[in-house]
């Protein structure tokens, strides 16, 4: 293998193959490193194991329920299978997918090692993990839509295509990360689909639903046949292209996949909410606009309405999903309080990036001569209104569509949105994660407390400040819907919250967040 | 703005030992001296970043408190800002002129653009710029802001020949107009163009070894 190298190195002019550079690397970093210790192979095997033990009996339930829905609607149906399969594509495409290390990023894309080696074992992982997704969201369906006994030739026919439909997305993916026309045009086609399914089975209840018979076998394997036939098409198309990947969009990707990985081995995510940040931004072409203060409102309120006018996209998907709760009427009371917390936190948001930027290097703070106090009040009014109008369009919604009980559920949307800003805005001051606190000792093993701390930082305050709306989503008292006491003491609870955050949580001389 | 024995240790570096230096209002001074003697730690000290072990520090009769009404009379270019995502070079600066008060419309931020070369970075975004622009955006926001004290780093780095010109003219206005200027600098022409006063900061003498018992 050496002299190979060695030869590749000048005396041929023939390079190695990226499946010799792979094994030569292996074999080094084994002389170096040693080989996979047992204690590895019986940790990853454990570990392995009680995920299985955990997670597997829920996840088993979910996929394969005992029975199938009771007369489903069509369009229902048809909705969720366009989702799910937007939801994969778009999946795919934040993921890269074609994801190589950043060590063979770093080295390997700078060779003359032919592109197609080094890029066929991703794209075949990529490959492999669609089409296992494909056939299980296939097989899921299935399970909720066939009759009782399952016809296993059905069932197979469903997962092929499923499989075969999760490989054409792949491809597709790929070809997005290849060309950026690709990708644009992708990234409209799943906003198409995730718009209309959502409104789709936002209807269809609404709409008569035409009984549809199951397809027949022949059918069925015909159109298995189709799908298996084009995804093949497709996927050597694409290997026929891999020599043409540009490297930028591979560096790129090795980047963002190294930085989440480097996150799950440090439990250290508080960087990754900047990496988003900044990676929403890459490319965008700006232009500059005068900044002035809008009605006398301080200076930070400018900053934030200037960029919320530059995340159009963000609000268009934010006012979408103001419909989800309505969308999930029927699920348990707790998912659809959860769905609601998070939409509201995640559109206070917004603009928050400036207060994690501040908190954490605060010379701009300094440069501005403005205390805590102040930047944290300003930066309180955007999220506030926007997390007040979500809250209350999605409250409104959700009343329409769900059993809960009658009530002002709109006034009490807007009676939350201040708990919601001052929720989020504790999750962006929130500090990076303290490894340093004494480990808890439980039944299950000991643990460090402090990722929990960060994470549970900013929904702590949200659980205490909107429990009236909580409990009211969650009819916790049985006692019904929102009445005026419920939404006087909701109102009472956001503004006394607020107040007190904004007062007593920020520095009143310093320029510190 | 004075320094009376001033020191300051990292583990077991002392870097500044000792150190008196006064600068009246109104007045400036350039330190200078090699790499490691201490000029960026003395400027950290007097801007409050870094707390000294000995000795006392005061600008404006005061101790450097870190409060937002110090740092409305005091500039400086000590520490990089993080510069906010998705804003542009120029709103940057009219955001920090907005901020303490003047007006970002006044012709002064157009006049820097002018002078430091940055009028066709005005649409950028600071994370596409290189080091030398990025100085010019930073030496640009802490100009165009009033301030009464500028402390500055080695305004001179990374600058062409030309906009260091344009630079040393800036902080002779700004001494002229009344404002106080203390630097640090490696560049003797750049310093005789301000025209500033100049103290040569020694190293620090070498710790004594630990004395046995």
């Amino acid at each position: 293998m050496s002299e190979t190298l060695i030869r590749a190195g000048g005396t041929t002019g023939r390079p190695a193959s990226a499946r010799q550079l792979r094994r030569w690397v292996r074999r080094r970093q084994v002389a170096t490193l040693g080989s996979i210790g047992l204690e590895t192979v019986y940790l990853a095997v454990l570990a392995a194991a009680m995920t299985v033990a955990l997670f597997g009996p829920p996840l088993g339930r979910t996929l394969w329920p005992a029975g199938p829905l009771p007369d489903p609607h069509p369009l229902t149906v048809v909705a969720l299978v366009g989702v799910g399969a937007a939801g994969l594509l778009a999946a795919l495409r934040r993921l890269g997918p074609v994801v190589i290390g950043r060590p063979d990023a770093s080295w390997l894309l700078a060779s003359p090692v032919p592109r197609r080696g080094l890029l066929l074992p991703p794209l075949a992982r990529v490959l492999a993990l669609a089409s296992l997704l494909g056939a299980a969201g296939a097989g899921a369906g299935v399970a909720r839509l066939a009759a009782r006994p399952v016809d296993v030739g059905a069932l197979l026919g469903w997962a092929t295509a499923g499989a075969a439909g999760g490989a054409l997305l792949a491809t597709a993916a790929t070809a997005g990360q290849r060309d950026p026309a690709w990708a644009r045009r992708l990234d409209r086609l799943v906003a198409a689909v995730l718009l209309g399914g959502g409104a789709a089975a936002l209807v269809a209840p609404e709409v008569p639903a035409p009984r549809v018979p199951a397809p027949a076998a022949a059918l069925l394997w015909g159109a298995a046949t189709v799908a298996v036939t084009a995804a093949a098409l497709a996927v050597a198309g694409t290997v026929r292209r891999l020599d043409a990947f540009p490297d930028r969009r591979l560096r790129g990707t090795a980047t963002l996949v190294g930085a989440h990985l480097d996150a799950v081995y440090a439990v250290e995510p508080s960087y990754l909410s900047d990496l988003w940040e900044r990676r929403s931004w890459q490319g965008r072409r700006l232009r500059s606009t005068p900044v002035r203060r809008p009605l006398g409102l301080p200076v930070e309120v400018a900053h934030d309405l200037l960029v919320l006018r530059r995340k159009r996209r963000r609000l268009g998907w934010l006012a979408a999903a103001t419909l989800l709760p309505a969308l999930l009427a029927d699920a348990p009371g707790w998912l659809l309080a959860l769905v609601v917390c998070a939409g509201a936190l995640g559109c206070a948001d917004t603009t928050l990036d400036a207060v994690r930027r501040d908190g954490r290097q605060p010379a701009l703070l300094r440069l501005t001569g403005r205390t805590g106090r102040q930047v944290v009040a300003a930066r309180f009014l955007t999220p506030a209104v926007l997390a007040t109008l979500w809250s209350a369009v999605a409250l409104t919604g959700l009343a329409v569509r769900s059993g809960l009980p009658p009530g002002p559920w709109c006034l009490l949307g807007l009676a939350v949105g201040p708990a919601v800003a001052a929720a989020a805005l504790r999750r962006a001051r929130s500090r990076p994660v303290d490894h340093s606190m004494p480990m808890v000792d439980t039944p299950m093993g000991s643990f460090t407390p402090g990722p929990l701390i960060w994470l549970l930082t900013g929904p702590d305050l949200l659980v205490v400040l909107a429990l009236p709306t909580l409990a009211a989503m969650l009819d916790v008292t049985g006692t019904g819907g929102p009445g005026p006491a419920r939404l006087l003491l909701q109102a009472a609870l956001s503004a006394l919250g607020a107040a007190a955050y904004l007062l007593l949580g920020a520095d009143r001389r310093r320029s510190l967040l | 703005m004075s320094i009376h024995g001033l020191r300051l240790s990292f583990g077991a570096r002392t870097v500044l030992h000792d150190v008196d230096l006064t600068v009246a209002t109104g007045g400036a001074l350039c330190l200078t001296g090699e790499n490691g003697v201490g000029k960026t730690s003395l400027l950290r000290c007097v801007t409050g970043l870094v707390e000294p072990d000995a000795g006392t520090v005061r600008v404006f009769g005061t101790p450097p408190d870190a409060t937002a009404a110090f740092w409305r009379r005091v500039a400086t270019t000590v520490e990089q800002p993080s510069w906010y995502a998705g804003l542009t070079v120029r709103e940057h600066v009219e955001l920090v002129r907005l901020a303490v008060g003047a007006d970002p419309g006044d012709g002064r931020i157009d006049e820097l653009f002018a002078t430091l070369g940055l009028r066709p970075l005005a649409d950028a975004t600071p994370d596409t710029l290189s080091s030398g622009e990025r100085q010019r955006l930073l030496l640009a926001a802490v100009l165009a802001r009033p301030s009464d004290l500028l402390v500055l780093d080695e305004p001179e780095q990374r600058l062409d020949a030309a906009v260091r010109r344009v630079v040393a003219g800036q902080l002779r206005e700004h001494v002229a107009a009344g404002g106080t200027l203390l630097m640090a600098s490696h560049d003797p022409s750049f310093v005789a163009a301000v025209g500033c006063p100049v103290r040569a900061l020694d190293p620090a003498p070498a710790a004594d070894p630990v004395a046995p018992r």
